[in-house]
């Protein structure tokens, strides 16, 4: 199924393609752009759906857990703390609406606008990236203090970058200077994914190398971050469920449609739990995927300013980088409404 | 077992293995005092293996401290299903990794 759709969407975006191919030369260059810039906010946005299902997943755990104490007659502390504290939340949020931000100005600027001045979001947005501390962005289940500091530094380089005006023939030294940020920012949200491989003491996972640090030739993801704290919730609410069926299958009252919406109710979780994992997987690869269209971008921009006439590789090779992170980009949203439905239906139990 | 200098990694495994022995217990077999118990030490071990996951968890080799609470307040918990599974253990009616287990946790409070 996964790959009979998987297919249907690489036709779709061919098509797009082909039509693609009969636009000018700068006309090509804008609808590149503006498909890298939707496809980066549907990241964005998928990315931030996850941190706000995971703190409720966190609430679901505890809510459940209480609730089976208070039924057993237990008198237990009814409270909940949030996993990321408002200033951590608000950091992943700056960083995300950054991103889109520079994706919608190099869209805009490639269709003609000529951007002088920034928007509030674009302002705002700079403001707050400068702001970020390695305590709100604290990814030290994978790095050390000196790592993060480094990677949260590269935060106010892309916030610079984004508030300088900008014209059109300015644009392919921009880019080109805003890649290198732009890989630490996908590292850095690629590492706040995190794992949720049982690593035992050591951590088997590694950063991939176009994220990577020059000078830093492996750095390993140990459990924890998004995925992590997802699947530790979820399979904790799995027990919880488990208990309570084996609990009512010992009471006079207990009846088969009960156990069997317990039960129903344990596939529900379990099926989450390895869906909300893959499509965490997979929107880290679509972070690399992001940077390697990018890079397409960056040299498609050189080109046309040195008015060469072979345009981006998009046009002429339906496999090219941003083809390959536009379609995966559509991919990841049927996922994410896919997981938001059951997601959905958890919630109300 | 008396308090040792763990790092947060070992924590970390000493946490995950105590939370699979716990949740390998048959809940329904338990006096209701202790499913309480076990419930009250299952919440306090997920808090604070969420927490470590956000914060510590490889900090490698810094010295492990409590990051939770719950986790703190949990120790009488963990005590006293200890006490019920060595005696269940006696009788057979518990494998001897559920108590193991719990003491490598209690080593941590």
């Amino acid at each position: 199924m996964k790959s009979a759709i998987r297919c249907y969407i690489l036709f779709a975006v061919c098509l797009l393609l082909m039509n693609a191919c009969t636009l000018g030369a700068s006309k090509q260059l804008s609808a590149d752009a503006s498909r890298f810039a939707i496809s980066v906010e549907l990241l964005a946005d998928v990315l931030e759906n996850q941190y706000n299902r995971t703190e409720i997943a966190n609430r679901i755990v505890l809510r459940d857990s209480i609730d089976l104490q208070l039924q057993l007659g237990g008198n237990p502390e009814v409270s909940v703390d949030p996993l990321f504290s408002q200033r951590q939340t608000l950091a992943r949020k700056s960083v995300l609406m950054a991103l889109k931000e520079y994706a919608k100005q190099l869209s805009h600027l490639l269709e003609g606008e000529t951007l002088q001045s920034l928007s509030t979001t674009g302002i705002t947005t700079a403001s707050d990236l400068k702001k970020i501390t390695t305590q709100q962005f604290d990814l030290s289940h994978s790095l050390n203090h000196f790592q993060t500091h480094k990677l949260i530094s590269s935060l106010s380089g892309f916030a610079k970058i984004l508030l300088l005006p900008k014209r059109n023939q300015e644009l392919a030294s921009i880019t080109a200077r805003m890649h290198e940020p732009l890989r630490q920012l996908s590292a850095l949200l690629y590492l706040d994914i995190g794992s949720s491989a049982q690593d035992g003491l050591h951590c088997s996972l590694s950063l991939p190398p176009s994220l990577l640090a020059t000078e830093k030739a492996d750095q390993k993801i140990c459990k924890g971050g998004l995925r992590g704290l997802m699947d530790n919730a979820l399979k904790v609410d799995v027990q919880n469920w488990k208990q309570r069926a084996s609990l009512l299958s010992m009471t006079r009252g207990s009846t088969r449609a009960n156990r069997r919406a317990l039960i129903d109710h344990i596939f529900d979780l379990q099926q989450l739990k390895q869906d909300a994992d893959d499509l965490m997987i997979e929107v880290q690869q679509a972070l690399v995927l992001m940077i390697n269209a990018h890079a397409e971008l960056v040299v498609s921009l050189q080109r046309q300013n040195r008015n060469l006439t072979s345009l981006s590789k998009a046009e002429n090779d339906t496999g090219g980088p941003l083809f390959i992170f536009t379609s995966e980009m559509i991919l990841i949203q049927q996922e994410n409404d896919q997981v938001e439905a059951l997601f959905t239906r958890i919630k109300k139990e | 077992m008396s308090q040792s200098v763990v790092s947060y990694r070992v924590a970390y495994q000493r946490l995950l293995a105590a939370q699979q022995k716990l949740d390998e217990l048959n809940i329904s077999v338990l006096p209701l005092p202790q499913q309480l118990n076990l419930l009250k030490s299952q919440q306090a071990l997920y808090k604070e293996i969420q927490a470590l996951q956000i914060r510590k968890m490889t900090a490698r080799t810094d010295q492990f401290r409590a990051l939770t609470k719950d986790f703190v307040n949990a120790k009488e918990g963990f005590r006293s299903i200890e006490r019920w599974a060595e005696e269940a253990q006696k009788a057979g009616a518990v494998a001897s990794g559920l108590v193991r287990g719990l003491s490598l946790v209690l080593s941590l409070l």
